[in-house]
């Protein structure tokens, strides 16, 4: 298994870059937008895939030129490429086949990982089965999830995804590890109890490749327990760029520069899954929102109304985001500054500002591993207190935000503002064709986030606005048929079909 | 102040007897009766939806009656408080001189024959407990304070613009006001769970007459469109039971969709929008179907379109309920009181690509003026994407028959 794992994994190694993700749906979107020659666009894309392949073999014989790819390889990509972008383009009814084929090799892959795991892990470990290798896990749950898709209601869809998602991101962090002594690694450097409340490595994901970073545009919280499949959410990338002391960048400091680097490649990477998904992270596979939206279901099935918030609260809650983001992310431009106390001008001040605010570094640990985990409270020496009462009122914001008002949170959430940049004018839209909407209401009712837009709108036909998550559900229960479509790359997805479901 | 209106200057009810009247009337029923029953291919199961709609005597009532008028009052409500509703919007024009006695001659027919059918001893109007009233026009609006002489009235108000952001908060108070009054004189409280099951059965009905207009568009001559639209109103304009309606309607629908045609369907194909058409009043569906076109698809709220926007269910908390119930009566519709035409034009330039339709004609009725004003831009638009388009400006009255008949067989000409 493993030898055959690793001669995957040389040769298609090109595949698990982020420049041929890239690229890759740069050509995609142009090929689609321009030509309607199937074919012709197949051809042109394997003649991409084939030179690119070609110049990455050179360039990965070069010292610094290897770095820099391996910083920017991950399994998630080739998952991207080859499993979500195909059934999402390709007829469904006719390739369904060839969808399914691939996935139950992986899927049996993935068995036999695990298998071979546990049978040479010793006894008595708790998450030990689940040392399996990333590049059988990802495309085996992909896989899962668009077998799943072709049985389901696109409700049911989503609620699969989310919860298949909260799993991987909660409890699949060991995934990471090859095997067996990197996992006693990771637990003995977990276990240091002499780490403050605030200090970077309490909970820090360890990996094994650790200048392969990957931070997806949701809220992936790096505390939870055996979390680390991914690095961490935007404001954690964000605070570590803050926190880098340029002046060494600038001396020429080894360790400073090649921090930067891992940044900036973190970034791009950052970029690219963005351009590709925008906020659709936060509606499909952001834990933070999964976990509210468990509170949004116990609201739901006890009957309780939902509060709609007015225009001058969803303003304020906007703003008051924007500026918590400001701030902490400031603050953490003061690292570098901290004398040995670890304090700045008689202050103690956090590694991760934000983190220690955000609700989400207390609800993952605690979804992921029970109350034990969670994060004891800052005390009064924190800056004041700030973060003392910050982080009480914003966990119970965070309540009130999901059990109160539906998804009251999310608009106010920094992670998601970022992907809001890229909801207009990036691979994916929502449209609508006005000629078919009679302005009935359904889809302000049914949206989580309060977006009025999308039925107020009757001369545009790119209804995608910035607080969109693209839950789809207004696409779900428009009763206008073919008057709300989602589209990728400029092609049609999914449309509103009331008349199909009611068959 | 509670009610509406008080009743400082109320005026005592003059019951008209007119037995001429009153025969003219039940004439114009039965000879409505008499052309409907000459078409050819009818559902076998008809009797049914002609027995609801046939009926004359209204005395015996199991539960409280409530009337209403317009597509825009949630009848789910009523049903959810153990009551009936029936719309009492009249399509008699016998009835119309009854009611020009109270109104001047000014006023719309159909107000006029609303308002007639209540100064009779034993209509339908008249065994009605509760009414309820949609601002929608000059003419209901001012009507309610008549109305209001004789039984407890609620005027549900409307706003003027379908802006969502501003007015669904205003709708979702009218609402509940609508409800605090139907329970405080119907003694009944509305309880979610019944609510919920009524909007389900009710969803029913808007997914059964989509289907049989999907049919219908396919093959107009599988059903005739005057007896969709029988099949239509007595879901609406008399007393009947809903569920037992839903299994009939069932049965028509399996019937026309094993509908084999013995020829093709050379006749042309028309869109029908404007102002209602109520049972007898059919003039133009008849003389439509007489000379030789179908009518495949209307935007009229006593046709298909009055049940085919469904109530969409998203929570079922009791609020989440009311506000699905405004956004289907009060956002959905199309009705020309909206200061915007655009969404009933959106309906009918949907409605033709659908279809294919080969014309439009708009059945705009004498002295209505919203449905008047809209004809300009109607017409304009219509024409503008080479879309034939024919306007009808008439009444209830049947003496302009011959004249609409030699215009409606010059308009298909040119088709």
């Amino acid at each position: 298994m493993s030898y055959f794992y690793e001669l995957v994994n040389t040769y298609a190694k090109p595949f698990t870059s982020a420049f041929y993700l890239l690229f890759f749906i740069l050509l995609l979107s142009f090929l689609l937008r321009k030509t309607k020659n199937k074919k012709a666009s197949m051809l042109i894309i394997i003649g991409f895939s084939a030179v690119f392949y070609f110049i990455y073999i050179l360039l990965d014989a070069s010292k610094s030129g290897s770095v820099w790819l391996n910083r920017l390889s991950n399994p998630i990509y080739p998952v991207v490429i080859f499993l979500v972008i195909p059934a999402m383009l390709f007829n469904k009814q006719k390739w369904y086949r060839y969808f399914l084929f691939i996935p139950a090799l992986l899927i049996i892959f993935a068995f036999i990982d695990i298998y071979h795991h546990y049978s040479s892990a010793p006894e008595g470990i708790g998450f030990s089965w689940f040392l399996i290798r990333p590049g059988f896990l990802l495309p085996a749950l992909v896989s899962f999830l668009i077998i799943v898709q072709r049985f389901t209601t696109l409700d049911t869809f989503r609620k699969t995804t989310r919860i298949t998602m909260l799993i991987l991101l909660l409890y699949g962090g060991f995934v990471f590890r090859q095997n067996f002594i990197d996992y006693s690694e990771a637990l003995s450097r977990r276990k240091d109890m002499t780490a403050d409340v605030m200090a970077l490595n309490e909970t820090v994901p360890v990996m094994k490749y650790d200048d392969q970073l990957v931070y997806l545009p949701a809220a992936p919280c790096r505390f939870s327990q055996d979390g680390g499949y991914v690095q961490g959410c935007v404001m954690e990338l964000f605070q570590r760029i803050m926190q880098l002391d340029f002046r060494k960048v600038a001396s020429g400091n080894p360790s400073e520069t090649s921090l930067l680097a891992i940044a900036v490649a973190a970034f791009l990477a950052l970029l690219i899954l963005l351009y590709i998904g925008a906020r659709m992270w936060c509606g499909w596979i952001c834990p933070l929102s999964t976990i509210g939206d468990a509170l949004d279901f116990i609201r739901r099935k006890c009957g309780l109304p939902h509060l709609k918030p007015s225009r001058p609260i969803k303003l304020a809650y906007f703003f008051s985001g924007l500026t918590l983001a400001t701030f902490t992310l400031f603050l953490a431009k003061l690292y570098p500054r901290i004398d040995e106390n670890g304090k700045f001008m008689g202050c103690k001040i956090p590694l991760y500002p934000f983190c220690k605010i955000c609700p989400g570094q207390q609800v993952c640990p605690v979804a992921s591993a029970g109350f034990d985990q969670y994060p004891p409270v800052p005390g009064m020496e924190w800056l004041f207190g700030f973060f003392r009462f910050g982080v009480i009122i914003m966990l119970g914001i965070f309540l009130i935000g999901f059990m109160t008002a539906r998804k009251l949170w999310c608009r106010f959430c920094p992670m998601g503002m970022v992907g809001g940049i890229f909801n207009k004018g990036g691979m994916i839209a929502l449209k609508k064709i006005n000629t078919k909407c009679n302005s009935c209401g359904v889809c302000s009712e049914v949206c989580p986030i309060d977006i009025q837009y999308v039925q107020m709108e009757m001369e545009k036909k790119d209804v995608s606005n910035f607080d969109c998550v693209y839950c789809l559900k207004c696409v779900d229960k428009c009763p206008q048929d073919k008057c709300l479509s989602f589209e990728f790359a400029s092609k049609n997805i999914t449309e509103s079909d009331f008349t199909g479901k009611e068959k | 102040m509670k009610d509406q209106f008080n009743d400082s200057y109320k005026i005592e009810i003059g019951y008209t007897d007119n037995p001429g009247n009153l025969k003219k009337q039940y004439f114009i029923e039965d000879q409505q009766k008499h052309i409907q029953s000459e078409i050819v291919n009818r559902p076998s199961n008809i009797k049914f939806f002609e027995d609801i709609i046939y009926r004359r005597d209204f005395s015996e009532k199991l539960k409280p009656r409530v009337g209403y008028f317009c597509n825009m009052i949630p009848v789910e409500i009523i049903l959810a408080l153990d009551a009936e509703p029936v719309r009492l919007d009249c399509g008699n024009s016998a009835t119309a001189l009854v009611g020009e006695e109270v109104f001047s001659g000014e006023i719309c027919p159909l107000a006029k024959a609303s308002f007639g059918s209540l100064l009779r001893k034993g209509s339908l109007t008249d065994t009605c407990d509760i009414f309820i009233v949609p601002t929608s026009c000059d003419a209901k609006r001012k009507m309610g304070e008549f109305l209001s002489d004789h039984k407890p009235i609620f005027m549900f108000n409307l706003p003027h613009e379908k802006n969502y952001s501003l007015y669904s908060k205003f709708s979702y108070e009218e609402i509940l006001r609508l409800v605090d009054f139907l329970s405080s004189h119907l003694k009944s409280k509305l309880s979610r769970k019944k609510l919920f099951d009524i909007i389900k059965l009710k969803q029913k009905q808007t997914t059964l007459l989509r289907k049989l207009q999907e049919i219908r568009i396919k093959m107009p001559e599988a059903l005739n469109i005057s007896d969709l639209f029988l099949i239509v109103q007595s879901s609406l304009f008399y007393p009947n039971d809903l569920s037992q309606w839903i299994t009939e309607t069932e049965k028509v629908l399996e019937e026309i969709s094993e509908f084999k045609p013995e020829r093709k369907n050379l006749r042309p194909r028309i869109v029908l929008t404007g102002a209602p058409m109520v049972w007898p009043n059919f003039k133009v569906l008849n003389i439509i179907d007489e000379c030789g076109a179908d009518v495949v698809a209307d935007t009229l709220c006593t046709g298909v379109q009055s049940c085919f926007d469904p109530v969409v269910i998203d929570e079922k908390s009791k609020k989440a309920l009311l506000r699905a119930l405004i956004n289907r009566y009060v956002f959905a519709s199309i009705c020309p009181c909206f200061i915007s035409q655009t969404s009933r034009i959106n309906r009918v330039l949907d409605l033709v690509e659908e279809t294919k339709a080969d014309g439009v004609i708009n059945y705009s009725l004498r002295l209505c003026q919203i449905f008047d004003l809209e004809k300009y831009r109607l017409d304009k638009v219509v024409k503008q994407n080479k879309i034939t388009y024919m306007n009808i400006n008439t009444d209830y009255s049947l003496e302009d028959k011959e004249q609409l008949r030699v215009r409606i067989e010059a308009f298909l000409e040119t088709l």
